[in-house]
């Protein structure tokens, strides 16, 4: 059982290694390495200047985007959404994974179901939710929270289940109740792990509002992008691709960071 | 890895680019094609030069292979206009404000044949929405898929209401999500073509506008486009297409193949029902309705695209209309078909 966070979540790497801090030139190197490859490809002349725009050519267009305030928009309009549908999300994931984790009968019931839905991308749920929800601003939560709702479900499963068996004994012969159990022994012994969803999803949920957003929306980076193709303004797209994959990454990194601060905690 | 990838991508890049210059082994035709009865069905002129087969047997004795393109209708000119840029497609017929998409975005394209007198654009409003005009819709969600054919006209709409399109809460989905749109009153409005007139005959909505109450040169067009490099490097190959594309016209326009022609243009598509009080409520004679000759209003409906979309913002570079059209090859079809008095030749002085 406790096997299967560990196989399906990345692992939290080791603090010293890929530290943007500590090794800033290697941190660089391979961006450096595909900006420069990328500036050669548009100066060998292969494919048109319109298909693949030059690295200046985008961050001229960033540039002027965020002049105008129309990049600042969109990403705002992204990240309220993000952050909002990731909450509602989250919460509910942990939620469920208690439940499943602690009641075999509830385990027994839900599991299967949920083990199914789980292998259904989000985005092929788009067209019912349109139905149910229209396009606006709750369809886009929905999209947020249902992909952050897996892997945080899973994770806390896992976690809580990952508890030594004897601990659970220790437990009742404390005669401790459900609030103090979960207060003195399963937060504790869980918060890596949850801590490991918690960051999964953000990211996932970063990655499933973009392509909701590419589908249908009025605004947002993936609206951006969308839109940018529609007018043949690919440096618009590469744009929103940068953007995009920065915010990603910075999620990421920072989800890391409390991460392994929350774990060292725990350790001291 | 990215290494890898990009060094892939130009392989991939090398081997996908046409040598204009060299041996051509196709020839590429995209357009909007519809699915029917589990095959790509084309509609219009395209349908009818893939049907008679003449322009296939013509290449082949060229041991060159005729390859149609379908597009689907929910993606649409930016898959033509990707193609286009990236040399895997030589020939679209698609709407005029993509193409000005394109040419601006620096894809030269040649109008090598008009293939209509253009289409009506349609603006509904769903059911039960009490609006009576373009300003009752103020602060309403309208879906227009951007960047296509039908936006020029609905944008010429607002302006001469004296409104700003940021009145409006467009959403930007595609004709085909567009009914369910209606239905569910996520959007209040839509912009669409003869798909306007279904949604209203299923009673999901009702039209409130088209371009029938505007003047003549807001409606949609599309004609033969082709890749200016292409044209350049092979004007014989860009002459039998052409041929085809008047042979084709020629047949559509026969009073006799009227009821096959609709029905073609139906398939898959709308009701037949649909298509003929589309047809009928634009008042083009039969015989006119596929002219391939270049006329004034042509030309002026590109300038004022050209103008119009510059001016609105939605292209960045000023497009020369005067450069878009090539009316030698329908003049040399028109010649060797002995077609030259076919088609009622345009009065001269308009525009």
């Amino acid at each position: 059982m406790t096997s299967r966070a560990a196989d399906l979540l990345p692992p939290v790497r080791p603090r010293r290694a890929f530290q943007l801090s500590g090794l800033p030139v290697g941190a660089l190197l391979a961006p450096l390495l595909l900006l420069g490859l990328w500036q050669l490809l548009c100066l060998s002349g292969v494919f048109p200047p319109q298909v693949l725009v030059p690295p200046s050519g985008v961050a001229r267009t960033l540039e002027e985007m965020a002049l105008s305030g129309e990049l600042q928009r969109h990403l705002g309009d992204s990240m309220r959404r993000l952050l909002l549908g990731f909450a509602i999300g989250a919460a509910a994931g942990m939620a469920f994974g208690v439940t499943i984790a602690l009641s075999r009968l509830a385990e027994a019931a839900l599991s299967p179901l949920f083990l199914t839905l789980w292998q259904v991308p989000v985005i092929a749920f788009v067209p019912m939710m349109v139905m149910f929800l229209g396009i606006d601003e709750p369809f886009k939560l929905a999209v947020v929270a249902i992909a952050a709702f897996f892997p945080m479900a899973l994770a806390t499963f896992d976690g809580i289940r990952g508890v030594p068996k004897s601990w659970f004994e220790v437990a009742k012969v404390y005669r401790l109740s459900l609030f103090q159990l979960i207060r003195r022994i399963l937060l504790p012994a869980t918060v890596p792990a949850v801590l490991t969803g918690l960051r999964v999803s953000l990211t996932r949920a970063w990655v499933v509002l973009v392509a909701a957003e590419l589908l249908a929306a009025d605004s947002g980076l993936g609206q951006m992008m969308e839109m940018g193709r529609q007018l043949f303004q690919i440096d618009v797209v590469l744009a929103g691709v940068i953007v995009t994959g920065l915010v990603g990454f910075l999620l990421d990194r920072g989800a890391r960071w409390v991460e392994s601060h929350a774990t060292r905690w725990r350790a001291a | 890895m990215v290494v890898a990838v990009l060094v892939g991508a130009l392989l991939a890049g090398c081997s996908a680019d046409k040598p204009d210059n060299g041996k051509v082994s196709t020839v590429t035709i995209a357009s909007i094609a519809y699915p029917y009865q589990g095959k790509q069905v084309f509609t219009g002129l395209n349908g009818v030069v893939a049907d008679q087969g003449w322009l296939k047997d013509q290449l082949a004795k060229k041991g060159i292979e005729l390859v149609f393109t379908p597009v689907s209708t929910a993606v649409g000119a930016p898959v033509i206009n990707e193609g286009f840029s990236g040399k895997r497609i030589d020939f679209a017929s698609y709407g005029d404000f993509p193409a000005a998409i394109a040419v601006a975005g620096g894809v030269p394209l040649k109008i090598v044949a008009p293939v209509g007198q253009g289409q009506d654009v349609y603006l509904v409003v769903r059911k039960g929405l009490a609006a009576k005009s373009l300003a009752d819709l103020k602060g309403k969600r309208i879906a227009l898929h951007r960047g296509r054919p039908w936006e020029l006209p609905f944008s010429k709409l607002v302006d001469s209401k004296g409104l700003k399109l940021e009145d409006f809460k467009i959403v930007n989905i595609n004709p085909a999500a567009t009914p369910a749109a209606l239905e569910s009153a996520s959007v209040d409005a839509a912009v669409l073509l003869s798909d306007g007139l279904l949604v209203e005959q299923k009673g999901i909505a009702r039209v409130l506008w088209s371009t029938r109450e505007a003047p003549a040169d807001w409606k949609m067009r599309a004609e033969l486009f082709a890749r200016k490099d292409f044209v350049d490097a092979n004007p014989e190959l860009t002459q039998l297409v052409v041929e085809a594309y008047v042979r084709a016209a020629a047949w559509s326009s026969d009073e006799a193949n009227k009821a096959a022609v609709i029905r073609n243009a139906a398939r898959g598509a709308l009701p037949v029902e649909i298509v003929e009080r589309d047809y009928a409520n634009s008042n083009i004679p039969w015989r006119e309705r596929f002219s391939p000759l270049y006329s004034p209003a042509l030309r002026t409906h590109y300038h004022s695209v050209a103008d119009y979309a510059f001016e609105r913002g939605l292209i960045r570079s000023r497009v020369d209309a005067d450069a878009l059209f090539d009316d030698r090859f329908v003049t040399k079809a028109l010649t060797d078909l002995k077609l030259e008095d076919f088609w009622a030749r345009p009065a001269k002085d308009a525009g």
